[in-house]
């Protein structure tokens, strides 16, 4: 042991860092841990509202997976985490490959103006989305009318809702996950584009065989966080359409709101519930693996 | 283990269940407490202009209960109430519950049996306003949604039109067609709503011709031809372009009424009157309300259902008596009048006789919108499996507005999910 670290065993007592991190246990074992553990309990029983509870076995779960619009749920919301995660991501790298080429405080400043849209409330970005997307006085309308199109149903089409969504989604997250991709671009040294434009690589090449290996841990988490927070969509559908038309936008966290609250049968709500995470877990395995095994290839 | 230490434990025993029992005997303390507390009486209200008519009257009648009044947004109220009852605690004594929610909770029978109170009074209302699961009778509906039709008639007589006396609809759509060609189609008679209220307004339409999805146990009980017709004169009216797409709760749509776009649409009180005159006060004297038109001349004439709210009580709560006390107080003079000032329409029919409901109207012309509405007989609906029929109706009513279905394919479709509740 050095002079320096039998410093700090003196000074420190060997509980200091289990102390340090117990803040965040404190808070987390019982709201965090506990929902999850209270959910699936949950997910076992018959609890009708008002009365005592009754253990259930996996009815719950054979009622959700029985019911025709716990599909259509999952089946929307995975078309729009699709849908979304695909339209994000290289718009992502593109925004962060372009901050890379500013001066940095020209990029500073980029930065703040395309981060601010995370930071403002989702129900307010919500509500003026949806006056954007009015078809009569929308904004979005009034310019597509300028060039002798529309007017666009945004809302009110089966087709296009789900898309008017996605939109209002990657509006208000792509310059947060820019910005921890231009970060992760930042780690990537100069000296390795440099050595690669000796060997005679090209913009495309370069970014292809230097910044996109490179950038894959970084890469992987935005997909991971913004794939987890596409699962559990909710609120900016429950403003602008309500899950529709036609249940076109109807998502998986909206079936569990309308099983627990609506229809008062928290059992078969906590069963959905423990379903969704269950997708979550295995989507997240397979992005993770998906980028892994390429790392290895 | 010798006598000693046999002492010792049979003491720590004794201690241990002295005070388990002192423990359970603060409950009995507590009760104690609710008998000082039995007085209390906890109400939770969504309608913003409830509370000042609650304190003022309610607690001048019943001085003996100290009245809490919790304020709690109409789209949190059923979350919270599930989130109380299942936990057994902090329940409310009262609850004021959407007139459309209030299928499901009756039904779980959590709620104050009220049949010994108003089941008497069951002629004082009409048809469908005495509310319950269960074969219990839990509270009565108030600010009925009465349907109505309200049209600006100043700007359809500037293109020479008025909407005749007594009116058919097929008299109603002769007016909106030659509204349409006198203004180049850019004002309206009807208004379609997107989503659930859309389902609602066709809904409305519906039970006005008799039709219902449930009848008074839970059965389904609906007449699919009379859905299917009513469903094809609502698409037929969009498909000839006589409909304002829009809702009530978009800034928008005052600005339509505003420069006239809208000049027509079909509402209850509460948004037919009300808002309307809160949002648009400069049209005052150009609206009146024409009461629902007949589907035929021979018809008798019904409105349609479009919403409402009632109280009940918690079945489980403290103070039984407070509840039943707070709901029947509605019916007194005072608290009727205080229905007439903060809702509009009373559904007791016998309210004429305790306070004065002869309110002309001037924003109306001095019409007397209140009687009008309330005139015309209410008809008798159930709101059973509510969330499940509102959504299965609103996923196919938008189909049928999109084409995608037929209205007897959309009508099919919302019988067999309804059947398979």
């Amino acid at each position: 042991m050095s002079a320096t670290a039998r410093r700090s065993a003196r000074k420190y007592p060997a509980s200091a860092p289990y102390l340090f991190i117990a803040p965040f246990f404190v808070l987390f074992v019982p709201f965090g841990a506990g929902s999850v553990l209270l959910a699936l309990g949950i997910s076992f029983l018959d609890w009708p509202l008002g009365q005592p509870p009754e253990f259930a076995g996996f009815d719950k779960f054979a009622t959700v997976l029985d019911d025709p619009l716990f599909g259509k749920a999952m089946g929307n919301t995975l078309y729009m985490l699709v849908g979304f995660l695909l339209a994000l991501l290289p718009l992502c790298l593109f925004v962060a490959v372009l901050l890379k080429q500013l001066r940095r405080r020209t990029a500073n400043l980029v930065q703040v103006v395309i981060f601010a849209p995370i930071t403002m409330s989702l129900i307010a970005v919500a509500l003026v989305f949806d006056l954007l997307y009015n078809e009569r006085v929308g904004f979005v309308n009034n310019v597509l009318d300028l060039v002798g199109v529309g007017p666009v149903p945004f809302l009110t089409d089966a087709d296009l809702a789900p898309w008017s969504i996605i939109a209002l989604r990657i509006w208000r997250v792509l310059g947060y996950y820019a910005v921890i991709l231009y970060a992760g671009l930042q780690s990537i040294p100069d000296e390795y584009y440099e050595a690669a434009q000796l060997d005679g690589a090209g913009a495309w090449q370069r970014f292809r065989h230097v910044t996109f290996p490179l950038l894959k841990p970084v890469t992987l988490f935005v997909l991971v966080a913004s794939s987890i927070a596409a699962w559990e969509l909710f609120a900016e559908v429950q403003v602008l359409t309500d899950g529709g038309p036609a249940r076109s936008t109807l998502t998986a966290v909206m079936y569990i709101f309308g099983a627990s609250f609506e229809q008062f049968d928290l059992g078969k709500g906590a069963a959905a519930s423990v379903l969704l995470a269950a997708a979550i877990i295995v989507s997240t395995a397979v992005a993770s693996r998906l980028l892994r095994s390429d790392d290895r290839a | 283990m010798n006598r000693a230490w046999k002492r010792k434990a049979v003491v720590c025993g004794v201690t241990a269940v002295a005070v388990v029992l002192t423990a359970c005997g603060s409950d009995d303390a507590g009760s104690t407490g609710d008998e000082e507390s039995a007085d209390e009486l906890e109400i939770w209200v969504f309608s913003s202009s409830a509370p000042p008519v609650i304190e003022d009257g309610f607690t001048a009648a019943f001085p003996q209960y100290d009245v809490e009044i919790v304020e709690v947004p109409i789209a949190d109220v059923t979350q919270r109430l599930v989130v109380a009852l299942q936990g057994g605690d902090d329940l409310p004594d009262v609850v004021q519950v959407p007139l459309r929610e209030s299928g499901g909770l009756f039904a779980t029978g959590q709620f104050l049996d009220l049949s010994e109170e108003l089941g008497p009074m069951e002629d004082d209302f009409a048809d469908g306003i005495l509310v319950g699961g269960n074969g219990e009778i839990n509270s009565f509906t108030m600010g009925p949604g009465n349907m109505g039709l309200w049209v600006n008639q100043e700007a359809l007589a500037e293109h020479g039109l008025a909407i005749p006396d007594n009116p058919t609809w097929d008299d109603v759509v002769a007016v909106a067609r030659e509204l349409q060609t006198a203004s180049g189609g850019k004002q309206y008679l009807f208004v379609q709503p997107p989503g659930t209220n859309g389902a609602n307004m066709f809904n409305a339409f519906f039970n006005s011709r008799g039709g219902t999805w449930w009848d008074e146990d839970g059965e389904l009980a609906v007449d699919e031809d009379l859905a299917t017709q009513t469903l094809e004169f609502m698409v037929g009216l969009d498909q000839e372009g006589l409909v304002y797409h829009g809702v009530w709760t978009d800034a928008t749509y005052w600005d339509a009424i505003r420069n006239q776009e809208i000049v027509g649409w079909t509402m209850n009180f509460g948004v037919g009157s009300t808002s309307l005159q809160e949002n648009v006060p400069e049209q005052s004297g150009q609206w009146q309300l024409v009461t629902w038109p007949t589907w035929a001349e021979s018809d008798e004439q019904r409105t349609g259902v479009f919403g409402g709210s009632l109280y009940a009580g918690l079945d489980g709560a403290d103070n039984p008596q407070g509840a039943r006390d707070f709901i029947m107080w509605w019916l007194t003079p005072e608290g009727l009048q205080a229905q007439a000032d903060t809702l509009g329409l009373v559904s007791y029919r016998r309210a004429a006789e305790e306070i004065d409901l002869d309110i002309e109207d001037p924003y109306f012309g001095g019409q007397n919108v209140r009687h009008d509405l309330a005139s015309v007989p209410y008809p008798a609906f159930h709101f059973f499996h509510w969330p499940e029929t509102e959504a299965a109706i609103t996923a196919a009513v938008d189909q049928a507005y999109a084409g995608d279905l037929t209205p007897a394919e959309a009508v099919e479709q919302i019988v067999a999910e309804l059947s398979a509740l």
